[in-house]
Parts: C-alpha cells; sequence; structure tokens
C-alpha cells in the first residue's frame, strides 16, 4: 500500500496520477512548496505578452485563475500566466489565518476539493504552482525567475512583503469584496461587515497591494450587487453571499488585466491608479448582479460571460 | 465511452458499478450517466469502488454532488470496497464523515436497507 499523509494528499490527487509533474526538490518554506506541471502540459502556450502571477485561492480564486486562462488562450500573445501562488488550507501549520478566514467556514473535504483544483486548474496550463511560504528566499528567488510584470491577488492568506511588492513594474492589485474606500469590511470577514451594516448591496474594491492588510490605495469599485434573497434577507451562509458577488468578478478581472496590458504594450510603466468599472461593466451584467440570490449562485451554473470578454465594444 | 458503469437494482438499494479511473476525463462522464439514474430510482445507492484503482479532486467532487442529491431527496448514500490507497484518500480528506463507506458490498447493502 501507498501510504498518504496528510499533506501527501496533495500528491496523490494532483501531482503524481500525471507523468511528469513534480515537487520541486528544496525549499526553505515551513509547509507547502512549488508544483510543477508536466512539460506536455499546454505545450503551445507561448512565451509573449504581459508576465502576471496569481496569487489566489479558493472559488474567487478558482474564478479568477480561469478567467485569466480564458483570456489567454483567446488572446495569446497577450497574456502570459507564468505562475500561481496559493493558500494550503489542508496543512495545519499553514500561516494563512485557517481560524479567521473562509477556511474557517468549510470542513475539510471542502478544502481539499477548493485547494486540488485551483492547483489542477493551474497545472494543466502548464503553469507552476506555489503552495508554501512567500517571505521567504527560494519564493522570493523563483518570483525573480517568473519575472512578473503585474501581479493580481484575490483571497490569498499571507501578509505580503515589500520584495514581492517591488518586483512586477506594473504594479501589484487586490480584489476585496468590500467597499474599502469607505472604510467596510476590510480583513478576514466581510460578510460580517454585511450583517452588521444591514447591507442591502455589496461592492468589490480593487485596491494597491502594500504591507497592511487591504490598506493600499483603492483604484475602483465594481457597481453594487444585490446580496438579499427573494424574501429581501441576508441569506445565512456567508459562502452564499460570497458566490452572489462573484458574479462580477471575471468581468473586472479581465477590464484590469485589459488595462495592464494597454500599458504594457504601450511600455508605459508604473501602477494603475484608477478604473471606472462601474461605467465599463455593461448594462446586462449590472442588471444580473442586481437580481436576488436564489440558491447557491456557484452550484447553480455561476460562468465566465464570454459575450462581455470577448465582445467588450 | 471511456468509463464503464453497470447497475442492478435490488428491492431498495441500485448499485452502481463504474470501472477503471475516476479522474478529470471521467468524472464528469460519471456524474451525467449517474445523475438520471439516481433522479429515476428514488432508492438509496451503493457505489462499488471493486473496480475503481484511482479517483482524483474531480471524483472526489462528484461524490459529493452525488451524496447532496441524495440527501436533498431524503435518501442515502454508501460506497463499498474501497481500495486501500482510495480508503486512505477518504479517510484523510474526511470524505467518510460525509459518505458512509463499507468493506464489502453486502455490509453496504444491508446497512442502506435498513437506513
Amino acid at each position: 500500500m501507498t501510504s498518504i499523509g496528510n499533506e501527501k494528499i496533495i500528491d496523490y490527487l494532483v501531482v503524481s496520477h500525471i507523468p511528469d509533474r513534480r515537487f520541486a526538490a528544496e525549499n526553505d518554506t515551513r509547509w507547502g512548496g512549488l508544483i510543477e506541471p508536466a512539460p506536455s502540459e499546454n505545450a503551445d502556450k507561448t512565451d509573449a505578452g504581459l508576465r502576471v502571477v496569481l496569487f489566489a485561492s479558493w472559488d474567487f480564486g478558482y474564478l479568477m485563475l480561469e478567467t485569466l486562462k480564458k483570456f489567454e488562450n483567446k488572446y495569446p500573445g497577450k497574456l502570459n500566466l507564468v505562475g500561481l501562488v496559493t493558500d494550503h488550507p489542508l496543512n495545519p501549520d499553514a500561516k494563512i489565518s485557517l481560524k479567521k478566514r473562509i477556511w474557517n467556514l468549510l470542513d475539510m473535504p471542502y478544502r481539499v476539493i477548493d485547494e486540488t483544483f485551483i492547483i489542477e486548474s493551474g497545472l494543466s496550463h502548464g503553469i507552476p504552482v506555489y503552495t508554501g511560504e512567500i517571505k521567504v528566499e527560494s519564493f522570493h528567488d523563483l518570483l525573480k525567475k517568473w519575472e512578473p510584470d503585474a501581479i493580481i491577488v484575490c483571497v490569498f492568506g499571507q501578509l505580503i512583503d515589500s520584495f514581492t511588492i517591488n518586483i512586477p513594474r506594473h504594479g501589484i492589485y487586490n480584489f476585496h469584496p468590500s467597499d474599502l474606500s469607505k472604510n467596510q469590511g476590510a480583513g478576514t470577514a466581510p460578510y460580517n461587515d454585511l450583517v452588521i451594516r444591514k447591507a442591502e448591496t455589496g461592492v468589490w474594491s480593487v485596491h494597491h497591494v502594500s504591507e497592511d492588510i487591504d490598506c493600499g490605495a483603492v483604484i475602483g469599485k465594481s457597481p453594487q450587487v444585490n446580496v438579499l434573497d427573494v424574501k429581501g434577507e441576508l441569506p445565512g451562509d456567508p459562502v452564499v453571499v460570497y458566490h452572489k458577488l462573484a458574479e462580477v468578478l471575471s468581468p473586472m478581472a479581465f477590464i484590469l488585466v485589459k488595462e495592464l496590458i494597454k500599458n504594457f504594450e504601450l511600455n508605459k510603466a508604473g501602477w494603475i491608479n484608477s478604473i471606472d468599472f462601474e461605467s465599463l461593466i455593461p448594462y446586462e451584467i449590472k442588471n444580473k448582479i442586481m437580481q436576488p440570490v436564489i440558491g447557491d449562485p456557484w452550484t447553480e451554473g455561476l460562468s465566465i460571460p464570454d459575450d462581455f470578454l470577448f465582445n467588450p465594444g | 465511452m471511456i468509463m464503464k458503469i453497470t447497475t442492478e437494482k435490488t428491492e431498495k438499494v441500485l448499485v452502481i458499478h463504474p470501472e477503471g479511473r475516476l479522474d478529470a476525463i471521467t468524472a464528469g462522464e460519471f456524474e451525467k450517466e449517474v445523475t438520471p439514474l439516481i433522479q429515476q430510482t428514488g432508492q438509496n445507492v451503493l457505489i462499488d469502488f471493486g473496480k475503481i484503482d484511482y479517483i482524483s479532486s474531480a471524483g472526489l467532487r462528484t461524490m459529493l454532488i452525488v451524496a447532496k442529491e441524495q440527501k436533498q431527496k431524503g435518501n442515502s448514500l454508501a460506497i463499498c470496497c474501497l481500495n486501500e490507497t482510495i480508503l486512505e484518500v477518504f479517510r484523510i480528506s474526511g470524505f467518510d464523515t460525509i459518505i458512509p463507506i463499507y468493506p464489502a458490498l453486502e455490509e453496504g447493502l444491508s446497512f442502506l436497507k435498513e437506513s
């Protein structure tokens, strides 16, 4: 029998079943590590375009990854995803605020599914996936090797250090599901903020990443998203509410990447300071996100709105 | 069809016998084939893992979906005959707290006939 301990479940579920996928041999992280795709995976992937590293996890992170993959597949040579850095919620030693953040709401089977799905998705796109500590030399070396032009963050459990922040010349941007410009919902539990304020709608903020949590300059916000159900009540399950908020995530990611690519192609280095997401997102999507919450929008088939992504007008 | 799936109906239990790997390629196929069977039968369901030699995260997700479908209908799901490695995966990942696991087909059937 092949014995598989808690840490090695990743190996069984997403590494060893594909020949030539492998864990990197050495690193100095206290948990997790680097997983490299097989050379044959997405072998046609080009090395051209805006180099982006994604720091992302959970369902939001998965949706963000799928959106960027779709963008890259549609426009090869414009966007080049070069790495994924993700939480490792299966390892109790991982310093990712396991007891405070979204993982606290999920039992182990759901953590297994969420983590392994995003890793599998990254590897199948031919990009390396890192699950370990980021404030260590081996990760800094890895990031230098990846040479990202921009970093996008969406649900990531570690504080990001100045070394990482200073690497991408086009900036590092975090998507957070609350209105940070009004000091609402910063930190680990934005759902609680909706409850306390008796809010009927929620928004996403996109902000510059700084060394403090959710404190960098906000560059734009999503349109309002209705978070109430048909009875006019906030669903009791935070995950359902977060899934409703996710309906606007793909279009926002698309808009940010498009702006980054524009600057990249003009060779205009520097961080983006402002994007008017509210006016750039079309009426059809605004109308959809203002519909009440019915069931769980994720399991009911949350999808990436292709029509908007690929015919943005 | 990549995955071979056979079924047998007993008085109270639908038994499903998949064969091969339950991975990213076959999990969707399994779900597509098994979901309507479960919806039609209205019975308890036993999935026989005796001829499954690998399960990926996509396969695990499919098990969660089937378990949820059964629960919503007020019916039970159990699985049996897992090889040692797959059994360990189910235990470590906590899936055994959601889906009852039995070493042999007869034990699974016995549990589901009584539930």
